[in-house]
């Protein structure tokens, strides 16, 4: 059991590195490789440092102090356009958001509590750890050194996959990685080589371990999160981002989904659904997707396309209700898309 | 003055909890003290083999290392008044969590970087975390007497009520035990046979936390031969005395202070290991010692709520009248009992106090050993846990037998009056009117007739109702309140008290101020330091408004007495025709009226070497029992979709005698409420109960309390009645409203849906699971 929470005694061994620019930053970083961490927002890190979860770092490179890292903008010909370090709170409140991506908005407020948004980061929550108890608590799991998965047989009531995952069942706990991908976004990340372009599901592309490092993202352990890049709006399409939880504040989806839909009267031109909280990524569901633009949307077949979201649903022991919970909110949030809500 | 309040914002401790000068212990800073971290066992169950702590010893800032070679043989746990389980430190760890060193150093960074530096080598034993597993004769035994805990003395005989008490072995699927505490009346299995229907359910409850916002810890200081302790206690005289005994000094040798703390709920009562272990660090290192525990030890490292088990057997007549009631609670006691196995007993005795209209109950609990934390009151003090089961049973009892689920607790609860068997009676009950009046507030017709019908949306609506019984404040005799005029003409009233976050204070003052027939204004307030403060049993079990204030009352009928004595003499005249009257004494029959003011009084008395002094103890008859009742109404709402439950309306009616301070009593109602929601749909501790026994959601961040968005508009309100036995007429009211609230709520769920919920927390998986029985 991690009984401990003294901040000080871990910062005394840990160097921080004040950056001259993001580009010395990942230099830096190549230099120390898995010595080093980024620290961006600190909401995920700081936690998992002080209950000294993994091995720490040596090495903390502090991305805060750096210049112009933290904007948003938006066109009507390039979409919008959100700096790394832009902290959830003013991507909640961001006008260019709430009125062309109010489903990026929502999700951003439904993020953890209003302390946390205020200084977690967009970069931090993307790239933010798992949250499975065995592996807060240091059992040597299947990601820890261990031959096998012990919340694939014991308690897996809370942050665990419905869909089928090897090796590790915990789940990606962004909000804002569904909303995201719904949206078609893309990301740069920058390297000591330079950057690249990343699609969502190349940057959270599931959990695997390498080498002593638990990955959960596709970033190498050199690269930071450069822009986040969406395109312009699907016209004349509405968006949601739906989040249920176990309680209304400071805490993570049980499930979410992040729809979008392009309306024609009652026909379905385009549909976008990303259900968050049920595996090691934001599951994009191309049936109910291909269902919705080839039916009428009546009641009926929501109910229909919800049930496709989850047909290839295979839940754990403990956490078959997370099934019923996600269809339901697909069902819910697909109406309230239908009726304009 | 007034009896309704409205001098309730007149707070005792508000100025300085407002401005942030109102002592908490772990504000107290004293030069070169020292604080401690704790090295915890990472097994369930095992035995040190070794210890070798020289490391920490050697690392600079470090002042001393104890394990359990350096820690006199000396029982914190207690029960029945006898001292058991626990020592200050043991050779055998019984949960992951359990102290194995401790580590004093010039600050927390240190002693937790020495702690890191001690190496064990453990043996480790086979460990058991389920009660039933461990029920098993074959179970891994948690101590050496077997896994079901005896509590000497309290099986025979029963000091509270007439109730009967037997003490012989009983049947179980595990074979044939004599349970921790066998309650009998009359002839249960008779009374089943005269049932025209017997339903038999089984309940499961998780265990729950306390969740103090302030855990807890003490700074201990010698100053010489004198130990000096500022605690987050909710019985600082029982700490003095306990700690007393440890040192073999006198118990005026040992002060003890715990003004303010932030929470209690019943989980800071009685001594832990933190207090010994301060003050004998302190001793050993000269300086003085802060052991405070940290939030996850807070947690997992003091005691919990039971989990429990439960197998309810009712029987009835067709019109509703029990004919037997039989109750089994296998409870998970965890490793070791601290406190005492109280909540388990009360909680079955009182059950059976409430229904005594039936003439067949039997009541049987087993404390039952697990390598799990300790288990031990916190506030309901068991009988949130036993009531959830048998208020769910009765429910569906009045289902099955058509008939109104108010009608049949009317039926079945008890009156004022009623023997209890032995010549025992209970005071007063006016569970009636909380039932009528409370049924009518949130319109109890609209219910469904018949559960989950004639609904076929996915969202269904629902009425539920339990009833409540809990201690009225208990006819605790050993405490005293003291009244001083002060040579100033002051009145200083001291309690024993801590102030655990309800404004006790404020409330004593207020009976004083109504004894002596003065305002507020003239009284000042002192309590919870063992120096200066009369003898007290602590703040618990909702007694400081009746057994404490039984004494404050008396103390201060007794004062005026003398202040008007007083005066008479100054006067030359009887003190009758003699009242206290602003701040001064007033005579009422002379045409000149004349006055003497307390300032006066105070110098007189100063000057003559006779001070004015009132002590009062409580005084109760014998054989009456001091109860309080309350019932709780719920509307929810469930998606039947998803198992998602909605409170949409929570009305609790109180039958708490009289309200000596309505806004502070029902401000405690509210929160006691939130904190059965909670009980009912949010916590539970989880533990891998297969491999390790180790926590799955051990800190504030998976132990998921409700937050504000998460509660309802609480109503509740107190109907008229009166409590003969205490002077003001009051009972007590601190934890009550928890009580019913679980039950309600299934109860609700049930009437909106026909499912059952058999099981708290209940989350939307335990909602669909009942669903799909």
């Amino acid at each position: 059991m991690r009984l401990r929470c003294d901040e000080e005694t871990i910062m005394q061994n840990i160097v921080v590195i004040h950056p001259e620019s993001l580009e010395d930053a990942v230099q830096t970083a190549h230099e120390h490789g898995s010595e080093a961490k980024f620290y961006a927002g600190g909401q995920d890190l700081m936690y998992r440092l002080k209950r000294r979860i993994a091995s720490n770092p040596k090495y903390l490179i502090h991305l805060p102090s750096l210049p112009d890292l933290s904007y948003i903008s938006f066109d009507d010909v390039n979409g919008l356009r959100i700096g790394p370090l832009t902290t959830i709170t003013a991507l909640a409140q961001s006008e260019a958001v709430r009125t062309h991506y109010p489903a990026l908005a929502e999700a951003a407020e439904a993020i953890a509590s209003p302390q946390i948004r205020n200084v977690g980061t967009v970069a931090g929550n993307l790239c933010q750890q798992v949250w499975c108890p065995y592996l807060l608590e240091d059992y040597a799991c299947s990601m820890n050194g261990g031959k096998y998965c012990p919340a694939a047989v014991g308690d897996n009531s809370g942050y665990h996959a419905i869909f089928r995952q090897k090796k590790c069942v915990a789940v990606h706990p962004s909000d804002l990685a569904p909303a995201l991908l719904a949206m078609e976004a893309e990301v740069t990340v920058l390297g000591h080589t330079g950057k690249r372009m990343l699609s969502m599901e190349d940057l959270l592309p599931g959990i695997a371990r390498v080498g002593e490092e638990l990955k959960v993202n596709g970033l190498r352990t050199d690269e930071v999160l450069f822009e986040i890049q969406l395109p312009p709006p699907v016209p004349e399409s509405r968006q949601t981002y739906r989040k249920s939880r176990s309680r209304q504040s400071w805490d993570f989806a049980t499930v979410s989904v992040a729809a979008v839909l392009q309306l024609d009267g009652t026909d379905c031109t385009y549909a976008r659904i990303v259900l968050g909280g049920v595996a090691a990524q934001p599951v994009r569901v191309h049936a109910a997707e291909a269902f919705l633009t080839s039916h009428r949307l009546d009641v009926a077949n929501l109910i229909q396309a919800a049930d496709l979201a989850l047909e290839s649903a295979r839940p754990l022991a403990l956490n078959a209700y997370k099934v019923d919970l996600a269809k339901a909110l697909v069902q819910d949030t697909l109406e309230a898309l239908a009726v304009g809500e | 003055m007034t009896t309704d309040g409205r001098q309730n914002g007149d707070l005792v401790g508000g100025l300085a909890k407002s401005t942030g000068s109102a002592l908490y212990a772990t504000d107290v800073l004293l030069p070169g003290m020292l604080h401690v971290r704790t090295l915890r066992s990472p097994h369930a169950h095992a035995r040190i083999r070794s210890i070798d702590v020289s490391a920490a010893r050697a690392l600079p800032g470090v002042h001393d290392v104890m394990t359990f070679e350096d820690v006199p043989h000396f029982m914190v746990g207690e029960n029945s008044g006898e001292r058991q389980d626990k020592a200050i430190l043991e050779r055998t760890v019984r949960y992951v969590g359990d102290e194995v060193a401790v580590v004093a150093a010039v600050n927390e960074d240190v002693a937790q970087d020495a702690v890191d530096l001690i190496s064990v080598d453990y043996e480790i034993l086979p460990a058991v975390f389920d009660a039933m597993a461990a029920m098993d004769p074959s179970a891994p035994r948690v101590r050496e007497d077997g896994n079901i805990a005896r509590v000497p003395g309290t099986n025979i005989g029963n000091p509270i009520m007439g109730t009967p008490v037997v003490n012989r072995p009983v049947n179980t699927e595990w074979g044939e035990f004599v349970p921790t505490y066998l309650f009998e009346k009359g002839n249960p299995e008779a009374g089943l046979e005269q049932a025209d229907i017997v339903l038999e359910r089984e309940f499961r409850v998780s265990p729950m936390h306390g969740s103090s916002l302030e855990p807890r810890g003490c700074v201990a200081a010698w100053e010489g031969e004198r130990l000096k302790v500022w605690d987050s206690t909710q019985k600082p005289f029982t700490v003095r005395s306990m700690l007393a005994d440890l040192f073999d000094l006198p118990e005026t040798q040992v002060q003890v202070i715990a003004e303010h703390l932030g929470g209690g709920f019943g989980t800071k009562e009685n001594l832990q290991r933190y207090q010994p272990l301060a003050a004998l660090l302190a001793r050993r290192t000269g300086r003085p010692v802060k052991y405070w525990l940290t939030r996850e030890e807070e947690l997992l490292c003091t005691w919990m709520r039971y989990g429990c088990d439960f197998r309810i057997k009712v029987g009835a007549r067709a019109d509703g009248s029990l004919t037997a009631l039989l109750m089994r609670n296998i409870a998970n006691q965890g490793n070791g009992i601290y406190q005492n196995t109280f909540p388990v007993r009360v909680s079955g005795h009182q059950v059976m106090v409430l229904y005594n209209r039936c003439a067949n109950s039997r009541f049987e609990g087993f404390c039952v050993y697990t390598n799990l934390p300790s288990s031990g009151g916190t506030r309901g003090f068991g009988r949130p846990e036993l009531l959830f089961a048998v208020e769910s049973t009765l429910d569906d009892l009045s289902y099955e037998l058509g008939i109104d689920p108010v009608e049949l607790r009317l039926k079945n609860t008890v009156r004022a009056g009623e023997n209890l068997g032995d010549g025992f009676t209970v005071s007063s009950v006016a569970l009636d009117k909380c039932l009528e009046e409370a049924a009518d507030r949130i319109d109890w017709t609209r219910r469904n007739a018949s559960p989950g019908q004639g609904q076929p949306a996915a969202l269904k609506r629902g009425l539920g109702m339990a009833v409540a019984i809990h201690s009225g404040g208990n006819t605790f005799t050993d405490t005293e309140s003291q009244l001083d005029l002060t040579p100033e003409g002051r009145i200083l009233l001291s309690t024993g008290i801590p102030d655990i976050g309800t404004e006790q204070e404020t409330t004593q003052r207020l009976m004083a101020s109504r004894a002596l027939g003065i305002s507020t204004t003239f009284i000042d307030s002192r309590w919870a330091d063992t120096d200066t403060c009369p003898h007290d049993f602590g703040i618990f079990s909702s007694s400081s408004t009746t057994s404490k204030g039984a004494a404050t009352i008396e103390a201060s009928r007794n004062f005026r007495r003398q202040l008007l004595g007083l005066a008479g003499d100054l006067w030359g005249r009887d003190a009758e025709g003699l009242k206290l009257r602003d701040g001064g004494v007033q005579e009422c029959d002379g045409a000149d009226a004349r006055w003497l003011s307390f300032a006066t009084l105070g110098r007189e008395a100063d000057r003559r070497g006779q001070p004015v002094r009132a002590i009062g103890r409580p005084q109760f008859p014998p054989r009456v029992g001091l109860f309080s009742f309350a019932t709780s109404f719920v509307e929810v709402e469930v998606d039947t979709r998803t198992g998602t439950v909605r409170i949409l309306r929570q009305v609790t009616a109180l039958d708490v005698g009289r309200g000596i301070n309505p806004p502070l009593l029902l401000g405690q109602t509210r929160a006691a409420t939130i904190q059965g929601i909670s009980y009912a749909m949010f916590e539970g501790l989880r533990f891998d109960g297969v491999e390790r026994g180790v926590p799955l959601n051990g800190g504030f961040l998976d132990y998921k309390l409700p937050t504000v968005l998460d509660c309802p508009d609480i109503e509740c309100f107190i109907v008229d009645s009166h409590e003969p036995l205490h002077p003001f007429g009051a009972k007590g009211a601190g934890e009550l409203a928890m009580n019913p609230i679980a039950p309600a709520i299934a109860n609700a769920i049930y009437n909106a849906t026909g499912s059952r919920v058999r099981a708290t927390p209940m989350l939307p998986s335990a909602v669909l699971d009942a669903a799909s029985l």
